[in-house]
């Protein structure tokens, strides 16, 4: 069964477009150049409208995460066990935590604390998707 | 800052249920009605006494709008409807406002209620889609309730070095509550390693710290204190409420709402966390609970999994926690059934559907009423909605 893929709104398409091109982007605020997350139309902190969509290094650290051992959407029944990890992001850790995949590294081995590192996942037409990795 | 106004002048006068089951074999509108029926013939009401009708679900509709049960059961009067949409966010918080419409002169007595068929027909989580906030968690094979709440324990369990056997406890410890709850689902007992060798659902959870998924209904009715003394029952004062949100997206910090809403809910009530004599707090999984125990101020941080592990939330415990069973044992009404559980906790007479045949003993073969109790605790989904209650 084909993954589902994640259907764009008029404030997420930069970042799935950015995904596209293997880079992974976020909000920064054009006033109080606070990040955003998820994409919104918002800045929280000062609510400015708007926002300037910037590259990020792509680099964080495991926020938290669980592994997945009975999935409930059919097209990742013969993935489990997977993790999904919730990596606060370099450029703004408090701000920026990305819901995501790790991929190469066994359950049993995943940490709160462990330094990852952003990959695009192609493999599925029509979107990419990214997912992270262990850093040595 | 003086206490509001409205402390200790509203109540719960009624409560009532229906049977809990996987499969009720009826309509969410005759759920609705069976337990709404119930709860006023328990509050010593007619139908035409109540003037107000309130209702939740969690976002998708998997119940029926307030007007439906008020045409159906002949209503002769609505001043006040809601139909709210948070989910386990939703149970205190609807009592806070039927609260709220009573004191404030709208209404005279406010039905609250939750029905749905939530297992034989629409089961949470089944019909997610990878678009609006689901862009963020479908594609990555998330779309299990655990994956949004296991985080927050496996945060905890990195913070405070608790472990997956520490919530062991908490499902044991349910689970012989419900064990003397007649109408809980799960009632047969559960030892530390049934829990151990149950199968992984999403790390750190296995199947039995999963809450259930139900058909049935609850309901409560809130008058005004006043009124409620003239009723059947001893009325259950509202000392304090808190009606918040939970966030849409996980909390950097892994932090909860309870730690911002408790000292206003305490400050309201003029109440401290020593004053809490038994705790019913939302249990979507068992990670949750020590969360909320100690987001309310009732165990020091990272001590909550010890008060499980010595039996300090058992019934005769220094803080019994969950006493009907919980989400996790007794049935999954979104937190309703919390409201209900320490409504008869907190009335003269005590529970009604253990399994004593006289008066309460405290025979904990038989016997779950908490002892003397005068102040209870109840909150909802990350202590973002609460309401501190006591016996008049």
């Amino acid at each position: 069964m084909t993954r589902p893929i994640p259907i764009p709104d008029a404030d997420s398409a930069p970042f799935w477009e950015g995904c596209r091109e293997h880079r992974l982007l976020a909000q920064r605020c054009g006033e109080c150049g606070c990040w955003r997350w998820p994409p919104g139309a918002v800045c929280p902190h000062c609510r400015n409208l708007g926002g300037n969509w910037t590259q990020l290094r792509g680099t964080g650290t495991i926020s938290s995460f669980v592994v997945v051992h009975q999935a409930n959407h059919p097209a990742f029944s013969d993935a489990v066990p997977y993790t999904i990890v919730f990596v606060a992001l370099d450029e703004a850790p408090d701000d920026l935590l990305l819901q995501s995949n790790l991929i190469d590294c066994p359950w049993e081995d995943v940490r709160v604390g462990m330094r990852v590192e952003v990959g695009f996942d192609d493999s599925t037409a029509g979107a990419s998707i990214p997912v992270f990795h262990r850093v040595p | 800052m003086p206490p509001p106004s409205i402390k200790d002048q509203t109540a719960i006068s009624g409560i009532g249920w229906t049977k809990f089951s996987k499969a009720s074999g009826t309509s969410v509108l005759n759920l609705a009605a069976e337990a709404s029926l119930n709860a006023i013939a328990d509050a010593g009401l007619d139908v035409e006494d109540i003037d107000g009708v309130l209702n939740f679900q969690y976002n998708t509709t998997d119940t029926i709008n307030p007007r439906e049960l008020y045409y159906a059961l002949g209503m002769t009067g609505c001043n006040f409807q809601i139909l709210d949409a948070h989910g386990g966010g939703s149970a205190c918080s609807l009592i806070a406002a039927a609260a709220m419409a009573i004191h404030a002169g709208m209404c005279k007595n406010v039905l609250v209620f939750r029905a749905l068929n939530g297992r034989s027909a629409r089961r949470s989580g089944a019909t997610r889609l990878p678009e609006g906030p689901g862009q963020w968690t479908v594609p990555f094979g998330s779309s299990h309730a655990a994956a949004v709440f296991g985080p927050y324990y496996t945060a905890y369990m990195a913070r405070y070095g608790a472990t997956t056997e520490d919530l062991a406890h908490i499902a044991v410890t349910q689970r012989a509550h419900a064990a003397l709850n007649t109408k809980a689902q799960m009632r047969a007992p559960m030892s530390v390693a049934d829990h151990q060798a149950s199968p992984w659902v999403v790390y750190p959870f296995r199947l039995f710290d999963c809450c259930l998924q139900s058909d049935g209904a609850t309901a409560v009715v809130v008058s005004s204190a006043e009124r409620a003394r003239t009723l059947r029952h001893a009325p259950v004062l509202i000392s304090a409420m808190i009606g918040g949100v939970y966030p849409p997206q996980p909390d950097p910090a892994w932090e909860i709402e309870a730690k911002r809403t408790a000292p206003i809910l305490y400050d309201r009530a003029g109440l401290k966390p020593q004053d809490v004599d038994f705790a019913e707090l939302y249990d979507p999984f068992t990670g949750m609970v020590p969360l909320h125990v100690e987001g309310f101020g009732l165990a020091p941080d990272g001590a909550a999994t010890e008060l499980f592990r010595s039996g300090g939330a058992g019934l005769d415990g220094t803080l019994p926690v969950n006493t009907h069973g919980g989400l996790l044992s007794e049935t999954y009404m979104q937190g309703l059934n919390h409201v209900v559980e320490a409504v008869q906790q907190l009335r003269p007479g005590g529970v009604v559907d253990d399994l004593c045949t006289g008066a309460h003993d405290y025979d904990r073969a038989h016997c779950r009423q908490v002892r003397d109790p005068h102040v209870g605790l109840v909150c909802g989904e990350c202590g973002s909605s609460s309401l501190l209650l006591r016996s008049a």
